[in-house]
């Protein structure tokens, strides 16, 4: 039933009335700068102490 | 370069971008921070199926929102009691002073369900198209496009915007004006 009614709601998507182009463009300004904090956050040293370890891991595997 | 550095280095460019997406979508740092060292760690494992030449961050994003789905399906009902916390808390937070704003849009943001949030996270922040997020969600364009409607109706909502200007933006225009004398 759900389910019926989640595809009903896809299938009406031209029909759906469109937010306001002032609310959405603002909903988007507040959506990049909240996700450019994110982005310029530091990188945790052990993701790339991960990648480094995996690398070294497959290249003397490669060599044996 | 061999493949496969060209790999660790397209992993490593990715990482910003993998980590936002991570903690945007689950909300919290420490679990975001598990997800994209088991992404790291599946791509790699994994990394033969991966066709150079194609688009590595949607195949990594990929990777990354079905890890998430998958330990999501486990936490249903714990992480819905947690979103209904959320909405508890917006309900009565009137306030919306200037500097709270990305706090207040970030509540709102994890009040969305999931698979709305994911949407607008792929198409409004990371940059990806309608068609590369319905790839990366596996399912139809015109779903992702009802997803990022719906979840825009809904923050337009909760962070009570309804115009071209809000409360805060309005209050800062006050002060401005009050001090500069206008």
């Amino acid at each position: 039933m759900i389910r019926k009614h989640v595809k009903a709601e896809v299938e009406n998507l031209e029909e759906e009335i469109q937010i306001d182009e002032h609310i959405q463009r603002r909903i988007g300004t507040k959506l990049r700068s909240f996700y450019d904090e994110l982005l310029n956050e530091p990188i945790p040293e052990k993701f790339v102490e991960l990648l480094v370890k995996l690398e070294e891991k497959e290249r003397k595997e490669g060599q044996s | 370069m061999n493949d496969r550095a060209e790999f660790t280095a397209g992993l490593m460019k990715a990482l910003p971008s993998l980590r936002a997406f991570a903690i945007s979508l689950s909300g919290r740092a420490e679990r975001a921070d598990d997800l994209v060292q088991d992404t790291l760690m599946r791509a790699w494992a994994n990394a033969d199926s991966f066709q150079p030449g194609t688009n590595l961050n949607a195949w990594l994003f990929t990777i990354l929102r079905n890890l998430f789905h998958s330990e999501y399906r486990k936490r249903r009902r714990e992480v819905q009691d947690e979103d209904g916390a959320y909405a508890a808390r917006l309900s009565v937070q009137a306030s919306q002073d200037a500097h709270l704003d990305v706090q207040d849009f970030r509540l709102a943001l994890e009040s969305l369900p999931p698979d709305q949030r994911e949407a607008l996270l792929l198409v409004g922040a990371s940059g990806f198209s309608y068609e590369e997020a319905a790839e990366i969600c596996q399912c139809a364009v015109g779903t992702i496009k009802s997803r990022v409607n719906r979840a825009r109706t809904k923050l337009a909502e909760i962070l009570s915007i309804d115009g071209p200007e809000d409360l805060s933006a309005d209050a800062r225009t006050r002060s401005v004006t009050a001090q500069s004398g206008i």
